[in-house]
């Protein structure tokens, strides 16, 4: 009986005979799908179908969680809602939607523990485990220490029936590799010194379902830092196995709530000192603080932050919602630069306020949800002040007026005025 | 960068212990569901300890539960709680926060931008370490190079070319204080990633900072206000080379100019990514190390353990291991009141060897065991003075000869440096103490050297061994060294200044950079609507007078308004007589006294080198100006001044200083600075509560000095005319 055969009838075994991928689905566009979204991608709750599982990816743990729900989160116990066999019909569905690597362990052996036989399975059978890794995330990564073998077990879940190839590719290989398929060798490869590596392992005829992946690595010092490995199917079909790897950082991503948020993120296409506030309209306003402007604006709208916490920083937040039209370019004292300064970020439950001084006069911006996807702004200072000047990007209403290019505000005007968005 | 080099690293532990006897590592849950990775770490209060994360956050922990206090941060690296401001201080890379929960719901409200008057131009290496806080409330942080940037011709790693790291805005690679909303003060620069910051309990400022390009290695830096610490690309922002300099200077323009770290770190064996150190102040809670320094590793996950001595007017000292294997990589220590030592920890992006991706460990004594160490090596005169924690035997020593070596490094664009001239020394001759405690090693003594001090098998009389076996001494100088002096007078003998870490009238003090000062034309005001022109007749002293071209000379006895001030902007022109053979604090001493007690130097500061603190535009025994902006005597010259009085509570204590903005002859020469205290010759007494006080002119020995149009705005709103006064002159 091959492994898969093996991870099959345990398969079927746990979930029972009743499981019901058909019923699965259904409950799961009945109710999980509100938190979880549509396709499984997240919402007000994670995403399923990412690599990370904050609660574990056996099949009895999602059942588990499923069952008991997860303390202090919005995700009850479903145990008094739907009976043991719907639950187990939930979990073979969510199961059904994965694709890539589950389950990732990782070992490491010292290297002496070959003792002049080649590195393989069979090699490493009576070696001892020096350290035992669970990975809460699903993405392969090696240790940098080069005195230690790694081996990785996990399931791979193949969504389709097809041919596949892996593809590797590093800067600096220096070491070897052995890839096995279900207990069969199906690539290795090694290198003496420094060599950059691109290759395609032998095409790989697989089944859908789940397949155990088991991968042995032996990294000379002065090697490679990380080796990248793809799935593709002959339909193209392709995912990321290894090499991009989170580190353990959990996927990130804040949503709005009842009160205002102040975020300072780096996000592509933003000046370097932008404010963002997030609405509890799921509004995100990045609020430019050289110019008292409105530089972007969304709705339906979160932060993201998931891929620039695996990269440290390096990489991008990531803004996802609908494009709102920017709207304020500059707002200034006429006859004055246009020096703004930004004092502070104050949260009043639902609104946030903005502190600046507009060319040395110190206003309050307050930047509140409208609507669906609108805001409003209310601007207001203690001092006289001659002459405003708002540049706008886009029509907008000014103290109940749409506006558009450049408007003046004069005399008390200048003192308090409202910028309102939408309908 | 680092990426790419720890790859080239072979990293195998010297002789650290895992945890040295009668020490505990213990582990806290990480918060956020164990998601987060935390990046600094403070005490709030007896129970409550927190941390910022990579993730933008403030969590508390306090009864062993995790509570979210803040989000929405741009990386912050570095937290501090002010205990009577009741506000955290984050440095995330916009901006230095302070974050208030004004509702006391245990979640901030308020994100106050306390400064953010640096470049930040959304590069990745634009990292912002801090805040450390001095006895005053003072605010330090430090602001790491970019990729990007000047100079232009920096991509060649290699000499001709110039560095690596960049500079992308205004004072990337210095360190700065900030002693209240807004303020910017610029202290010394020379860094490359000043990832590490600390203050020792007689609030003097340390360093530490990363090996690459123009950093040998790692090192623990001891910061006086206008050093230079190595990597010239911070340069762009001193006033005596600039932006354009930056773009010509050639290596021999540094030498000469660098200070030399305290303690160097030899990488691989003992630090290769230092993060903040810390000073026990623990009263022995922690163990028998009182008043030395701890440090944790990033990159190689442990604890080393320095101590300093003051040789030749500089720190220098050494540094031993402690205790190794942490979770993950730390990057900030804290002692809590219990006398723990806890660490935060990361290692994601640059693989920590505790290969955790984050952790939050403390380390803590049993009370009773002491382990046996290497407590202390000291210069003397022919050698090294090495103490430990137990007694050994001369049977011991004998036994375990240490074993000497020592190199120097280069100073170079490439990264990191080779160590130079490695040998090894003779141990000429030793001598154990009575006690057994004391070693007294005699080898050769060489400048600039590192010395690894390795003792191979040492036991002590109670059968303990010596694990953390090598300590490592930065040997700068030599005692009995002369420092150099920069200044014709001054002192060596007198109380620390807190925070710019050199002593009242240092006469070795970085003087400050010598500019042009603005035309005279230039500096020529209109009379403000408001002021008041304080001729003779508001003046209390009749022996001033005026002489028949307008001048009033300098005069016996001090010089005082009739009326009283308290916040007020100030005009005041003066003159030095040009004199032959006057030197030093004689050539045209006066000062202006703010509120009677409080003294700008009057002095000739034209070629006229005297200690920093006490030149023209200097606040005495204090600050020197940021630049000297003085004309030649003979030469009217011009303050124009705005003050703030200092402010009391009902009980007399202070609450905020007084502070000044001041142009000398057009030039800023203090932006928003403070008085620590009155001024006196040598030690700077602390307030006492007064209300409005007359401005003071004073009368002091020297050549001639005399002054005209004297003009005073009463009552201004210091704050709010602040920004407008900084750019007094600068449509000029």
């Amino acid at each position: 009986m091959s492994i898969r055969l093996i991870l099959l009838s345990y398969s079927l075994l746990y979930s029972g005979l009743f499981a019901d991928l058909q019923k699965g689905k259904e409950l799961y566009h009945q109710i999980c799908m509100t938190c979880h979204g549509h396709d499984l991608n997240g919402g007000i709750g994670p995403s399923l179908i990412d690599d990370y599982w904050k609660h574990g990816d056996q099949p009895n743990e999602i059942f588990h969680t499923i069952s008991e729900g997860v303390y202090d989160s919005n995700m009850v116990s479903f145990k008094n809602i739907y009976s043991e066999k719907d639950r187990r019909s939930l979990v073979e569905f969510i199961i059904a939607q994965q694709k890539g690597l589950r389950s990732v362990k990782r070992y490491a052996y010292a290297n002496d523990s070959l003792q002049n036989k080649d590195l393989s399975l069979d090699g490493l059978k009576d070696a001892k485990v020096v350290k035992e890794f669970k990975h809460p995330e699903n993405h392969i990564y090696f240790d940098h220490n080069p005195t230690l073998i790694t081996k990785i077990e996990a399931n791979l879940y193949i969504p389709k029936e097809d041919t596949y190839t892996i593809d590797f590719k590093t800067n600096y290989f220096h070491g070897v590799n052995k890839i096995y398929l279900d207990g069969k060798l199906i690539d290795e490869f090694s290198s003496q010194g420094q060599v950059e590596l691109k290759r395609q392992s032998q095409e790989i005829p697989l089944e859908a379902g789940v397949h155990k992946l088991t991968m042995l690595h032996q990294k000379h010092k002065n090697g490679h830092h990380r080796l990248f490995g793809s799935l593709i199917s002959k339909a193209g079909l392709k995912f990321k196995l290894f090499g991009e790897s989170m580190k353990g950082a959990a996927p990130k991503v804040i949503s709005a709530d009842g009160r205002a948020k102040v975020f300072r993120k780096k996000v592509h296409g933003l000046s370097p000192r932008s404010v963002l506030a997030v609405l509890p309209n799921h509004v995100i306003l990045s609020i430019n603080t050289e110019y008292a402007g409105i530089e972007k604006a969304w709705h339906s709208a979160k932060i993201d932050m998931t891929k620039s916490l695996a990269q440290r920083g390096a990489a991008d937040t990531e803004i996802i919602g609908q494009v709102l039209p920017a709207t304020i370019a500059q707002i200034k004292q006429q006859g004055h630069p246009g020096h703004i300064q930004y004092l502070a970020s104050h949260i009043d439950g639902p609104n946030l306020n903005l502190e600046l001084k507009i060319d040395q006069t110190p206003y309050i911006f307050t930047y509140t949800a409208k609507g669906k996807n609108g805001y409003k702004i209310i601007a207001t200072t203690p001092n006289k002040v001659e002459a405003l000047e708002i540049s706008l990007h886009a029509p907008i209403k000014i103290n109940g007026k749409i506006q558009q290019g450049k408007v003046l505000l004069k005399g008390p005007e200048t003192q308090t005025f409202t910028i309102e968005s939408g309908e | 960068m680092r990426l790419l080099f720890i790859l080239l690293l072979c990293l195998t532990p010297y002789g650290f212990s895992a945890l040295p006897e009668g020490y505990q590592l213990k582990t806290i849950s990480l918060p956020d569901g164990g998601s987060a990775s935390v990046l600094g770490i403070c005490q709030k209060d007896d129970e409550t300890m927190a941390v910022c994360t990579w993730e933008g956050e403030v969590w508390e922990y306090k009864n062993e539960k995790w509570t979210k206090f803040a989000e929405g941060l741009m990386d912050p690296n570095g937290i501090y709680w002010d205990k009577k401001e009741n506000a955290y201080y984050v440095a995330q890379k916009p901006e230095l926060t302070r974050l208030i929960d004004l509702d006391n719901d245990g979640i901030a409200d308020r994100y106050e931008n306390y400064t953010d008057r640096f470049g930040y131009t959304k590069d990745y290496h634009e990292y912002h370490f801090g805040p450390i806080v001095d006895s005053l409330g003072r605010k330090y942080a430090t602001l790491n190079l970019s990729q990007s940037g000047l100079p232009t011709k920096g991509k060649h790693r290699d000499g001709p070319g110039w560095s690596y790291m960049r500079y992308s805005g205004d004072y990337r690679g210095w360190i700065y204080r900030s002693d209240r909303h807004g303020h910017f003060h610029p202290i010394a620069t020379g860094f490359r990633s000043p990832a590490g910051l600390g203050i020792s309990p007689k609030d003097e400022l340390f360093v530490t900072d990363n090996q690459g390009d123009w950093m040998p290695a790692c090192g623990l830096f001891f910061i006086r206000e206008g050093g230079f610490y190595g990597h010239p690309t911070g340069l762009a922002g001193h006033p005596a080379f600039g932006k354009d300099a930056l773009e010509k200077l050639t290596p021999d323009d540094l030498v000469g100019i660098r200070e030399m770290p305290a303690i160097w770190f030899p990488r691989g064996e003992i630090s290769n990514s230092p993060g903040s150190p810390v000073w026990d102040t623990t009263q022995g809670k922690f163990g028998p190390f009182q008043g030395q320094i701890f440090i944790g590793d990033q990159t190689l996950s442990n604890f080393f353990r320095c101590d300093i001595e003051w040789v030749a007017n500089q720190y220098q000292g050494f540094c031993v291991p402690f205790m190794s294997q942490t979770q993950s990589g730390t990057v900030k220590l804290a002692f809590d009141p219990k006398g723990r030592l806890w660490s935060a920890q990361v290692g994601r992006g640059w693989n920590s060897r505790g290969g955790k991706r984050s952790a939050i460990q403390y380390l803590e004594w049993d009370g009773n065991t002491i382990p046996m160490e290497i407590y202390k090596v000291s210069l003397n005169d022919k050698g090294f003075h090495i103490t430990f924690t137990h007694p050994v035997t001369s049977e011991a020593i004998k036994a375990s000869l240490p074993k000497i070596t020592s190199w120097h490094y280069h100073h170079w664009s490439k990264y990191g440096s080779p160590r130079l001239d490695l040998k090894s020394l003779p141990l000429k001759n030793w001598v154990l103490s009575e006690d057994g405690k004391s070693l007294t090693i005699e080898t050769e003594l060489i400048r600039n050297n590192v010395y690894k001090i390795e003792f191979p098998n040492l036991i002590s009389n109670n059968n303990k061994k010596l694990v953390n076996n090598i300590a490592y001494y930065t040997l700068n100088k030599l005692k009995g060294d002369s420092p150099k002096v920069t200044a014709n007078c001054g002192y060596d003998n007198t109380p620390f200044l807190k925070g710019s870490s050199w002593k009242i009238h240092d006469k070795t003090r970085i003087l400050p950079t010598v500019v042009s000062p603005l035309s005279w034309d230039k500096t020529v005001l209109p009379l403000p609507k408001n002021a008041i022109k304080l001729d003779s007749s508001k003046w209390d002293n009749p022996n001033w007078k005026e002489n028949e071209e307008g001048a009033i000379y300098r005069s016996k006895g001090n010089w005082k308004t009739k009326e009283q001030f308290g916040d007020a902007r100030f005009h005041i022109e003066f003159r030095f007589d040009e004199s032959e053979n006057v030197k030093t604090q004689l050539y045209g001493n006066s000062g202006i006294f703010f509120m009677e007690h409080y003294e700008m130097q009057v002095l000739n500061a034209y070629e006229n080198p005297v200690y920093a603190d006490g030149q023209c535009g200097a606040l005495y025994g204090q600050q020197p100006p940021l630049v000297n902006a003085a004309r030649k005597p003979g030469q009217w010259q011009s303050y124009d001044v705005i003050m703030k009085a200092p402010r009391f509570d009902d009980k007399g204590q202070l609450l905020e200083p007084l502070r000044l903005t001041v142009y000398h002859n057009g030039i800023l020469i203090h932006d928003d600075a403070s008085f620590i205290g009155r001024t006196y010759h040598r030690v700077n007494p602390p307030y006492q509560k007064h209300g409005k006080l007359p401005l003071m002119i004073q009368d002091h020995a020297g050549s001639p000095v005399a002054f005209r149009n004297i003009w005073v705005v009463p009552d201004i709103d210091y704050d709010r005319e602040l920004e407008s006064f900084r750019l007094l002159f600068s449509s000029k």
